[in-house]
């Protein structure tokens, strides 16, 4: 905008001076003119000369109406664009021709004697020429010519001219001869040579071209001769048309060659005259001599025309081959001149006619485009290709030549190969047009091409895959360059499934994402397009690419529901694992475990992914047996998986924690179970009962009695059998009494005093007092027994207490002695022995109850004390030997010792074998039964240990 | 001064204790009971068949952990084979992890079809009974896996440990005289007749079966402390002295206490003559 003010306000004063100098002088002239002819009609009287004055002055003012008018009509015509009405600019100068005609003509009338006559004719012929249209020229130049009888008047000689040229002009040859013939006789008219020239045309017209060539080659020569005017350009312009009139034109080029020393200029035009007129031969015989003079007298400026004439010449004569091949000449100066000309500006190449050769490769190549179209219409198999390689050159050469329609000249050598049939040659250069006409953002010719590619790719003449790839080019083309378009949005599917079907994922689902943008409202056929790749990523097991899109859909890519996000996922990780469970398969455990842990590690993966492949991980280390490295994957897979997919895992980790117990890891196990324990306890099932059962066995299993207890306390709450929390304290209870902790017990015991192990801790207490041989525990038992105020362990106490003092009175009995006087006395021995036997009595009347104890070690141990009190005292009888006794009396004595002994020593035996009967048949197995084994009063030394063997395998 | 040494004596005593005594039979005509328990087989024996038998064999030889750990890998594919529970609980039984023992015998009971299978398993689980003093209940899995396969030799043998552990002489005499056991030489079968008949007061019958033992035996403390006390009974003080002495002294610390008694008894007869 401001370039186009600073011209408008550069060139408004200029244009505003000369328009004011033009009009200025017009007025000048006018005024002059005005004034002159104020004067003269001022006049009172006017004679011939005045009028005749004022007649030229009319003239004058004519013409400067005329020029005014003329003016009028030009600027008239640029501004309408049409040079119509033309007669209606002239109004005035018609209007003041007839004035002055009158003028003129009332002077010839009023002047009888008019010495100006002659004069006043010649001004009416030639206002009548240049104003008028009355046809008057011709007869009042005659009329001159006849008043004016000398042939040396210059008015004669004028009007003989200006008739001449009348004839010239209104083609009537024969009189123009004759008066140009008079004219030329007039050595000293300065325009004789134009009046040579005048007439050798007339000749020429006249068709006596010897005597034409004649005559203008004088006008030449003439022309070198100051005197005259020197038109020896329009000679020399003129002449070699002459001699090819004349049927000579190498006597034309002769001429030229001799007289002239560049005759270029001249030659070419006569050679394309020569051309016009049929010499081919000779034509080429010009332009090849023009090119001798180039190369001789480096006259190159005039290269450039010189191949256009050539070009012309070839076209002329349907030379196309010759033509092609200074088109290539042309072409290759075209660059040699662009480089000349960067590298210096005043280079003699002159590139003025590159538009022109376009023009004529275009047309050429047009000319021979439809021509074989219509050959090959005709039959397909006979066509010039010759002309196809023509052609196809000159496609070439326009690339050069016209870069910025290189598109185009793609798109014809395409359309050129099309119309041959030459399919692929024709696609290859659809797609080149194409990617040209994006390049010069020239989208018609883009969709153009395409459609012709499209159009093409229909015919189905090309191979299949060929065939496939040149329709998606134009598939694709099409939509990049309109992606809202009636016709991409019927492309975007067939597109779609050419790449679904060519199994191109990345274009398909580029293509997807492309058709959402460019039509957001079709989202339910785009997300159909988008089932149909990813079904062909699960086909295929691109896990990969499955995880990509996951990704994408979860950023919101083509507005995909959660649940198809979800069920993407599943099977991406069903893929993911396909390969490793395989392995699994296959035996390979650790190479899946590690298989899988890589997928847990990878960072792409969703977090459903890689819970499912830590869970895998864990089952693979559990098939290895490596349980704790299966809990650590468990572990993590537990810290991905949301709270639905824990509990969908549940029952499976269930049988991981059994697994892992089989596998001798309790403490991993019970890890397991106590963790989904607590984490589902609100559930109540099945399942949750099971990890109760499992936690508190395998804590059991490791000694861990306080773990095991704790799961009773915290989750029985979470169990749906409640006798489980009973039967898992009575396996507590049990694994306590086996450890034999007594401490451990009895706090146990105090915690949960529920049945049926309060009556069996009671037993338990009393099975360990007699087997254990800890003083320290028995003590501590005794205590139990009577804190827990229980009618059965007091009467167990009182038991116990009894028998130690029936062990102390046993002690007593052993250490009494019936009867050690030195004097023996009947009745004082039989008292002493009843003192002694009474003791006995008393022993057994108050420990005989112990024998029949419910405890039965202490049951036991008493009939065997009763066994040894009746033993010793039956011994101890019969061992009576008083002193101070006669023979026969001790005789006697003995005998009656002997058989009142026999009594003791026969119960003694008795309370044994009744207990040996009792042990044996009932098989007791305590310590009381073990207690009373020895030899030599030594127990037996099996008891130190338990000799019994484990068994491995059988025979079998 | 005294003191302190008998206290530093029952520690180091107490520390190496052990409830086991080497019972390790290398010459495989004593071991009747070789076809069913791997308990008692030498040294040279259990390298012999290490690799052709089972791998609880390698329990047997002290690498109770790498084969435990073997098992654990073998899960896969051995799992279901009849031994594998029973095996593990055994390989537990050596390390003395009774509790583990016991839930592996459960498993083999469990998951066992065989009845000798089963059998094998109470067996076991009565061991481990016994381990916990619970008599009885390992005399009733003794009995579950007489019924299940009455042919096999050592749940009688076992059963008649148990007796004698009791007292019960006859009861054990009558096990280990099942015709099971007949024809078949045996150190411990043939050391518990000799005990039982001594401890129920049948010298005679006892030196017997003493009588059979091989002499090498008769170093086994257990052996010899019993062997001891026979020959005390029958006056053989010296020969009892003798026996005590070439005693290879055990850790089993009642064992010890046993023999110590018995030589302080040696020690007061022979004086006493």
């Amino acid at each position: 905008m401001k370039t186009l003010l600073l011209a408008l306000i550069m060139a408004c004063p200029l244009h505003a001076e000369v328009m004011e100098s033009k009009d200025a002088r017009w007025a000048k002239l006018m005024g002059l003119v005005g004034q002159e002819m104020r004067i003269l009609e001022a006049a009172k009287k006017k004679g011939v000369e005045i009028k005749y004055r004022m007649l030229e002055l009319h003239s004058e003012r004519l013409k400067l109406i005329h020029e005014k008018n003329n003016r009028e009509f030009l600027a008239g015509s640029k501004a309408s664009g049409s040079g119509k009405d033309k007669e209606k600019y002239f109004i005035e100068t018609r209007a003041y021709y007839q004035t002055t005609k009158d003028f003129g003509q009332k002077i010839l009338r009023e002047e009888a004697r008019n010495s100006r006559k002659a004069e006043i004719l010649y001004a009416l012929a030639l206002n009548s020429r240049d104003y008028g249209r009355d046809n008057v020229t011709e007869k009042y130049l005659l009329e001159v010519i006849g008043l004016v009888a000398d042939p040396r008047n210059s008015l004669r000689h004028h009007a003989q001219t200006a008739l001449a040229d009348f004839y010239y002009n209104d083609k009537r040859f024969p009189e123009a001869i004759t008066y140009y013939q008079r004219v030329i006789q007039n050595e000293e008219d300065d325009w004789k040579t134009k009046h040579l020239f005048n007439l050798s045309w007339c000749y020429l017209k006249n068709r006596e071209f010897d005597r034409a060539i004649d005559t203008i080659k004088s006008s030449y020569f003439e022309s070198k001769n100051p005197a005259y005017v020197n038109i020896r350009d329009q000679v020399l312009e003129n002449i070699g048309s002459f001699y090819v009139y004349a049927g000579r034109p190498l006597d034309g080029l002769s001429f030229y060659l001799e007289n002239e020393k560049n005759p270029l200029p001249y030659l070419m035009p006569m050679a394309l005259k020569a051309s016009d007129k049929g010499h081919e031969k000779e034509t080429r015989e010009i332009l090849d001599a023009a090119q001798k003079v180039i190369d001789r007298s480096a006259l190159h400026q005039h290269q450039e025309e010189l191949f256009h004439t050539y070009l012309d010449f070839y076209r002329h004569y349907n030379r196309f081959t010759d033509h092609e091949k200074t088109s290539r000449a042309l072409v290759a100066y075209y660059q040699k001149a662009r480089e000349a000309a960067t590298a210096d500006k005043k280079t003699p190449l002159k590139q003025e006619l590159r538009d022109d050769a376009i023009e004529k490769m275009r047309s050429l190549a047009g000319f021979l485009q439809v021509k074989l179209a219509k050959d090959v219409r005709k039959d397909a198999a006979n066509y010039s290709t010759g002309e196809l390689e023509i052609v196809l050159s000159y496609f070439s050469h326009l690339v050069m030549l016209d870069e910025v329609r290189k598109a185009e000249y793609l798109y014809f050598r395409a359309e050129t190969y099309f119309s041959v049939n030459s399919h692929q040659l024709a696609a290859d250069s659809y797609v080149e047009s194409v990617g040209e006409a994006r390049k010069a953002k020239n989208l018609d010719l883009a969709r153009k091409s395409l459609n012709s590619l499209l159009a093409l790719t229909g015919q189905e003449e090309l191979p299949k895959a060929q065939n496939k790839k040149y329709l998606i080019f134009a598939y694709s083309g099409h939509v990049d360059l309109w992606p809202r378009d009636e016709k991409s949005e019927q492309i975007y599917p067939k597109l779609f499934e050419i790449y679904r079907e060519a199994f191109d994922d990345g274009a398909a689902t580029a293509l997807i994402a492309q058709y959402h943008k460019a039509y957001p409202e079709h989202l339910s056929e785009q997300q159909t397009f988008m089932t149909k790749i990813l079904d062909q990523f699960i086909e295929r097991k691109n896990t990969l690419k499955l995880n990509h899109w996951i990704g994408e859909f979860k950023k919101g890519f083509l507005s995909f529901p959660r649940e198809s996000v979800e069920k993407t996922e599943i099977v991406l990780g069903n893929l993911l694992f396909m390969e490793y469970q395989e392995l699994a398969k296959k035996g390979e455990r650790l190479a899946a475990a590690k298989g899988f842990e890589g997928l847990y590690v990878h960072k792409l993966y969703p977090d459903k992914v890689k819970y499912q492949a830590a869970f895998f991980a864990a089952m693979a280390y559990l098939e290895l047996g490596e349980t704790e490295k299966s809990f650590y994957w468990q572990e993590l897979a537990h810290a991905r998986m949301t709270e639905e997919q824990k509990l969908e895992r549940r029952e499976e980790q269930l049988r991981m924690a059994e697994r892992t117990y089989r596998l001798q890891d309790f403490p991993t196990a019970y890890k397991i179970a106590e963790l989904l324990l607590s984490k589902w306890c609100d559930r109540r099932d099945e399942v949750q009962n099971r990890f109760f059962e499992i936690a508190v066995m395998t804590a059991l299993v490791d000694e861990r009695h306080n773990d095991a207890e704790r799961v009773v306390v915290q989750h029985s709450r979470c169990l749906i059998r409640p006798e489980t929390r009973d039967s898992s304290l009575a396996q507590i209870y049990q694994a306590l009494e086996n450890k034999g902790d007594f401490f451990k017990l009895r706090s146990f015991v105090q915690r949960h005093q529920i049945e049926p192990y309060v009556t069996q801790y009671r037993y338990t207490l009393q099975k360990w007092y007699w087997e254990k041989n800890d003083v320290n525990l028995k003590t501590h038992i005794r205590a139990e027994f009577r804190d827990l105020k229980h009618s059965e362990t007091l009467a167990w106490l009182a038991e116990i207490n009894l028998y130690k003092e029936a062990e102390k009175d046993f002690a007593d009995l052993k250490a009494s002695v019936v009867w050690q006087r030195p004097q023996f006395d009947g009745d004082l021995f039989n008292q002493a022995l009843e003192t002694y036997l009474l003791k006995l009595k008393a022993f057994k009347e108050r420990y005989q109850s112990l024998s029949q104890s419910s405890q039965v070690d202490l049951a036991i141990v008493t009939t065997r004390l009763f066994s040894q009190v009746y033993r010793h005292v039956g011994e101890t009888v019969q061992a009576q030997r008083p002193l101070g006794m006669d023979g026969e009396t001790l005789v006697q004595f003995s005998a009656a010792m002997k058989n009142l002994s026999q009594q003791f020593l026969t119960v003694s035996l008795q309370y044994e074998k009744t207990l040996n009967t009792a042990l044996l048949e009932k098989e007791t197995l305590s310590w009381g039964a073990r207690s009373i084994a020895s030899v030599e009063a030594i127990e037996n030394p099996v008891f130190s240990f338990f000799t019994g063997l484990p068994m491995d395998k059988s025979k079998d | 001064m005294n003191s302190t040494l008998t206290l530093l004596i029952l520690l180091t005593l107490g520390a190496c204790s052990s409830s086991r005594i080497d019972r390790k039979i290398d010459d495989v005509t004593w071991d009747s009971l070789a076809d069913e328990s791997y308990l008692r087989w030498g040294e040279k024996r259990l390298e012999k068949f290490a690799d052709r038998d089972h791998a609880v064999v390698q329990c047997y030889q002290g690498k109770e952990t790498q084969t435990l750990s073997q098992y654990k890998r073998d899960f896969i594919t051995k799992g279901a084979h009849p031994y594998y529970w029973l095996h593990i609980g055994n390989c537990f039984y050596v390390q003395e992890a009774w509790t583990r023992a016991e839930f592996f015998y459960r498993m083999a009971l469990l998951e066992a079809k065989l009845p000798s299978v089963k059998s094998i398993a109470h067996n076991n689980l009565g061991l481990i009974a016994f381990k916990f003093d619970q008599w009885e209940k390992g005399k009733e899995q003794l009995r579950l896996s007489m019924a299940l396969a009455p042919r096999f030799k050592v749940p009688r043998y076992n059963l008649s440990q148990l007796y004698l552990q009791f007292g019960l002489y006859n009861r054990a005499i009558e096990v280990l005289s099942d015709s099971a056991f007949r024809g078949h030489k045996d150190i411990d079968v043939t050391f518990s007749f000799a005990n039982a008949y001594l401890f129920k007061g049948d010298l005679k019958a006892a030196g017997e079966y003493f009588g059979r033992i091989p002499r090498e035996h008769f170093s086994r403390e257990d052996i010899a402390a019993t062997y001891a006390l026979y020959q005390i009974r029958t006056g053989d003080l010296k020969g009892a002295r003798e026996t005590i002495k070439a005693r290879e002294r055990s850790n089993v610390l009642e064992l010890t206490a046993i023999s110590q008694k018995i030589e302080k008894i040696l020690l007061q007869r022979m004086k006493e003559e």
